[in-house]
């Protein structure tokens, strides 16, 4: 039982070693041995529970811990007094314990930072080393020149950054992976990936395009002037990223977009590629 | 531009061993703070109820950690329960749900009082008698019950 739970479903793997008895001071106490393997239960009802407390206390539990007997066919359950994490004490002679418990194995911690920090350095080496997120290359660039960054790739990777980072690190934390990967991951993937899809398309037919002028110019700009569909479309996306990091990692699951907010986004995507289509007809200042 | 990806994965592999490292502070911290003390025990004075400690990992009855695993995915706790059985006796004879299906609420009444007779005066030969038979069915119900735990 841990801060008021009762795991129904996680039982004692070795409770059957026989008992030890107090000697000198502790003559006629009795002491017994149970063994635990703590792990996220597999049912769904108590998963729910597990994730409670994780979402509560974070990796490492300090509420009281305890022990239940559970009574068979009632919500009711037996509660052990217990000394470890205890508020009150018994008796003025005995004294708590107090125990922190990780609920989360150190190991399983370390590879949730691990798996994080390999999915963002991988898509900074890809992004960097590679022109996987640079549009295609003009033959009007010289040699030393890059090609500008693209606004769908860059927002494609964003995204895939996001959702098997956050899935890694939920994964390792939880300890399990169902029902992890939240509706709104896939749709969000889809959607940007379609995005980029006729995007890349509609590219396809246009003049070369000019040489990089900066990552953030790049993005926001068309044909070398900003354009407020890119801009609006960078600004969606980063604040529905930075809300979707802030669900992943302080509330322990990847949050469900409402339709409202994927449609908000589809329009926004729709926009950007809607004004690909366009031609350019601005006046010029005078 | 190699340089770039380079000094990426770099930073990335100084952001990790850091992490471990302090994951590993932790632990060791945990871990020796668990071996110096031997398991928490104490006097009940006859109140009978108490779990006396919770240990990490897999531990024998000194507290000290019989077998580990650094790749498992879940946490060993060992819990050191302090006069389990009187507990149990106690809060079986005001709650009969508790009891099984061999050992009726009779039986249990008349076990506790041969047990508190033994404690204060010997026991005749029929006593002990009467006392084996039911003392085998308490054993087994006691190790039922430890499995029961949650």
């Amino acid at each position: 039982m841990i801060a008021g739970q009762v795991f129904e479903t996680i039982p004692p793997f070795d409770a059957t070693s026989p008992p030890t008895y107090g000697s000198g001071d502790f003559e006629g106490e009795t002491y017994n041995r149970v063994v635990f393997h703590l792990a996220a239960p597999a049912d769904p009802k108590e998963l729910e529970k597990w994730r409670a407390i994780i979402r509560a206390v974070g990796p490492t539990c300090d509420a009281q811990i305890s022990l239940a007997r559970p009574i068979v066919g009632t919500a009711d359950a037996l509660r052990m007094p217990t000394l470890v994490n205890a508020e009150a004490t018994y008796s003025a002679a005995v004294k708590p314990v107090y125990r922190s418990l990780p609920m989360v194995p150190p190991m399983r911690q370390g590879a949730a930072i691990t798996a994080v920090v390999f999915t963002i350095c991988a898509v900074f080496a890809a992004a960097l080393g590679t022109s996987a997120l640079r549009d295609a290359r003009g033959a009007g660039l010289q040699p030393d020149q890059n090609a500008p960054w693209s606004l769908s790739r860059v927002v494609f990777a964003w995204w895939l950054t996001i959702c098997v980072g956050c899935f890694a690190y939920l994964w390792a934390l939880m300890g399990e992976h169902r029902n992890i990967l939240s509706g709104s991951a896939p749709l969000l993937l889809g959607l940007q990936g379609a995005t980029l899809l006729v995007a890349t398309g509609f590219g396809q037919g246009r003049p070369p395009g000019k040489p990089s002028q900066g990552f953030f110019n790049d993005l926001i700009s068309e044909g070398g002037e900003p354009e407020i569909a890119r801009l609006q479309m960078l600004v969606w996306n980063f604040i529905l990223g930075i809300v979707f990091i802030w669900q992943s990692i302080f509330q322990w699951t990847m949050p469900t977009f409402d339709p409202t907010l994927m449609t908000l986004l589809g329009i926004s995507s729709a926009t950007y590629v809607g004004f690909k289509f366009t031609p350019k007809r601005r006046p010029k200042a005078s | 531009m190699k340089r770039t990806v380079y000094i990426v994965w770099g930073v990335g592999l100084a952001v990790i061993l850091v992490v471990w490292g302090f994951i590993w502070m932790k632990e060791s911290r945990r871990s020796s703070d668990q071996l110096k003390s031997p398991p928490n025990r104490v006097r009940s004075y006859g109140q009978e109820k108490y779990v006396t400690d919770i240990r990490i990992g897999w531990c024998n009855n000194d507290g000290r950690i019989i077998e580990s695993n650094l790749f498992t995915d879940s946490l060993t706790v060992t819990v050191f329960l302090q006069n389990f059985d009187g507990w149990l006796l106690s809060k079986a004879r005001v709650d009969q749900r508790l009891l099984p299906e061999d050992l009726k609420p009779e039986e249990l009444k008349n076990y506790v009082s041969l047990v508190d007779l033994r404690k204060s005066s010997h026991l005749s030969a029929e006593q002990e008698m009467a006392l084996q038979p039911l003392q085998v069915k308490v054993n087994h119900w006691m190790l039922q019950e430890r499995s029961n735990l949650r």
